[in-house]
């Protein structure tokens, strides 16, 4: 109990580094928070809002109809630019898409059905394909109205009313509902580092000066037992890493109140909670290297340590992001197949596959753990010989 | 007549190829304040590391308090306190936290924890220092904190590993008069050093230790005793010459003459009045002298001819 309470009188020392840190935990809590409550009106109204160059060489019904459902979604200019213009503001993205009706596009639809519009856009970006895909349903919407027997004006009047009432209605709680969901996988994801710079910040250093040769030979000549020493580190240890799990799952689900007890929030708690006890066997490995060189550079190890965790895990930067090499390294640490979970958990995947990742990371506890003892049994060995 | 507190019996440690405690054997009784000297690297640390069961050892036997000592005999471990060379407490706690943590490691009751506590500071006198931080205190004060830290549990066997390293003279008189104190207490005490003037001031039994091999035991005077040196006579004069020398050395009881820097040393062996027979045979021929004095053997002396070298590095 002495060792015990000496843990928390030391770890007193270290209070402004922990809050500190858990201020920054707060700050990005609120900004990836309110960052994301933006991004929800913005990427629902970016779906369908975009910046145009149109181009109406017909000047008929039928391409004013175009063009006016296009003013109707989008932000729509007429500019003379080249070829090679529009393909730099295209690239640059100051525009989405170029659109050209070309002459006779009303003639030629009257002759055969067939609307031919001269598009231009970036493929690899999703919102010259989504505007491609609005043209093709608008004229897809015209032809089959007119097949269906109504006049020019009607069917231009019906697929109008169709398209703006039913499906972008859809289209926007569907892409509200993708958001919420990415809020809470984007909370959890910065979480690990918070608790690793918190838990390190605080409990490492004290672990560290426990360790230190005087104190352990003072304790180790005492009438306490080595193993009831060890014990009460990894208790207060424990409790540390338990303390800043909770604190920070309570700071995000306050973020996140429309997810607390969801499926989806219990596994991403439970996918913290397995990193926060793997945290506190990484805490035992790194303390196992102690010396008073190590506490004096303690800073910038754990400054070190976890951002490295946190890029190579993909908490800072996304998986997908990351090098195949990166990844191959990254894959050796918990915070990768924590990141790894989420989003597992994120898209629903079956429990067996997030348990798998569960796994991964208890399987670097259990190594930091064996590796930690493999230590001390080392350095008693040197000491000894 | 006093138990035996300590048993050191054949002691054999080995670093490698190293033998650091070459069947090292001693005995310390109640009471005692025990002298463990010998040169940097003689092995004094490693006797006590194995006396702690901080190390483990190839060969031998250590009991304490009549008993076999084991890395888990807490009972024994409770009645053991230790004054460490390195300082050895928590730059975050303050004083009386610091006496208070070593303290509760072995006193589990508060009410008892904080009496011994209280008096230990009191002992050391620091209790004026109680709310400081270690990294505030003078290099004296901190060694006297070290020493509250190991002696608050009030144990029967105190062992003070070079209490005294790099402190100055005035915490090292008060460091030395509280360890007198402690035994008059009723401490049985083992101090190691390889400063001879304070095992010579605080030690009633010594023990001299080379290569981990015991060269000698015994009290100061029994040690003194068993070299050929019993007086050094000082004489500072000038101009001897050799046929004067000479006849210095034919004195009753002088074994060794060197005269150096217009300083005589006179070694003799036995006897008495040798201070008288040397200042008359200067009168006796009319040599002029400053002065002349007589030195006693010291540790030193003893370390020197036994071993044939100095006992502390010369700085």
């Amino acid at each position: 109990m002495q060792v015990f309470k000496a843990f928390f009188k030391l770890i007193k020392n270290y209070k402004i580094g922990l809050f500190l840190y858990f201020g920054l935990c707060l700050l990005m809590t609120v900004v990836v928070s309110s960052n994301y409550g933006d991004d929800a009106e913005d990427s629902a109204y970016s779906n369908v809002s975009r910046t145009l160059i149109v181009k109406d060489n017909d000047n008929s019904e039928l391409s004013k109809a175009v063009v006016d459902y296009l003013k109707d979604q989008h932000d729509v200019e007429a500019h003379d630019y080249t070829n090679d213009e529009i393909k730099d503001l295209i690239y640059s993205e100051f525009y989405t898409a170029y659109i050209e009706i070309p002459k006779g596009f009303m003639d030629k639809h009257l002759e055969d059905d067939a609307l031919t519009i001269k598009t231009l856009y970036d493929t690899a970006k999703a919102g010259g394909s989504f505007i491609s895909l609005q043209l093709d349903s608008f004229t897809g919407g015209v032809v089959r109205y007119e097949n269906a027997g109504y006049s020019l004006s009607e069917a231009i009047e019906n697929t109008n009313k169709s398209i703006k009432t039913e499906n972008f209605v859809e289209l926007g709680k569907k892409v509200e509902d993708d958001n919420s969901n990415s809020k809470l996988y984007s909370l959890f994801l910065f979480l690990p580092y918070g608790i690793m710079t918190m838990v390190l910040w605080c409990a490492l250093p004290v672990i560290l000066r426990f360790n230190s040769k005087e104190i352990k030979d003072r304790t180790a000549i005492s009438a306490i037992l080595p193993v009831k020493r060890t014990i009460a580190l990894f208790m207060g240890s424990t409790v540390v890493c338990i303390a800043v799990y909770l604190i920070l799952l309570i700071l995000s689900s306050c973020f996140l109140a429309d997810f607390v007890f969801t499926r989806k929030w219990f596994l991403s708690a439970l996918n913290l909670l397995v990193f926060s006890v793997v945290n506190g066997a990484f805490l035992v490995f790194f303390s196992s290297f102690s010396s008073e060189k190590l506490l004096k550079a303690k800073d910038m190890l754990i400054n070190i340590i976890t951002i490295a965790f946190a890029f190579l895990g993909g908490i800072f930067v996304p998986l997908e992001l990351l090098g195949e090499d990166v990844k191959n390294v990254g894959r050796l640490l918990p915070t990768y197949w924590y990141a790894v979970g989420l989003e597992k958990i994120e898209n629903g995947s079956a429990l067996s596959d997030i348990a798998s990742c569960f796994g991964m990371q208890a399987v670097f506890g259990v190594f930091c753990l064996a590796a930690g003892l493999a230590i001390s049994r080392v350095h008693l060995y040197l000491k000894e010989n | 007549m006093s138990g035996t507190v300590v048993e050191i019996n054949n002691l054999v440690k080995r670093y490698k190829e190293l033998i650091a405690l070459d069947n090292f054997s001693f005995k310390i009784s109640e009471g005692d304040v025990f002298g463990l000297l010998g040169p940097n690297g003689s092995g004094k640390t490693t006797t006590i590391n194995c006396l702690l069961s901080l190390l483990s050892y190839d060969k031998g036997e250590i009991k304490l308090f009549g008993e076999k000592m084991t890395p888990s005999r807490r009972d024994l471990k409770s009645r053991i306190g230790v004054v460490s060379q390195n300082v050895a407490v928590f730059d975050e706690l303050t004083v009386y936290e610091n006496v208070d943590y070593f303290c509760g490691l072995y006193i589990g009751d508060k009410k008892l924890r904080k009496q011994y506590v209280e008096e230990a500071l009191e002992f050391v006198d620091i209790t004026d220092f109680r709310k400081f931080y270690p990294k505030k205190l003078s290099g004296g004060l901190l060694r006297r904190l070290n020493i509250a830290c190991g002696i608050a549990h009030k144990p029967e066997l105190i062992i003070f590993d070079e209490p005294t390293v790099a402190v100055d003279p005035q915490s090292r008189n008060k460091i030395l008069e509280g360890i007198a104190e402690l035994n008059k207490n009723g401490a049985t005490i083992i101090y190691t050093s390889h400063y001879m003037e304070e095992v010579e001031q605080l030690c009633n039994r010594v023990l001299i230790m080379d290569k981990g091999k015991k060269i000698a035991e015994g009290t100061k005077d029994e040690l003194k005793g068993m070299i050929k040196n019993t007086e050094s006579i000082v004489v500072n004069v000038r101009h001897l010459s050799d046929e004067t020398i000479n006849d210095i050395k034919g004195l009753h009881h002088v074994y060794d003459v060197k005269y150096m820097n217009n300083t005589l040393t006179v070694k003799c062996s036995g006897g008495k009045h040798n201070i008288t027979h040397v200042s008359e045979y200067f009168e006796q021929h009319n040599i002029d002298y400053d002065r002349i004095y007589s030195e006693l053997p010291t540790l030193n002396d003893v370390f020197l001819e036994i071993t044939g070298k100095e006992l502390r590095d010369k700085e």
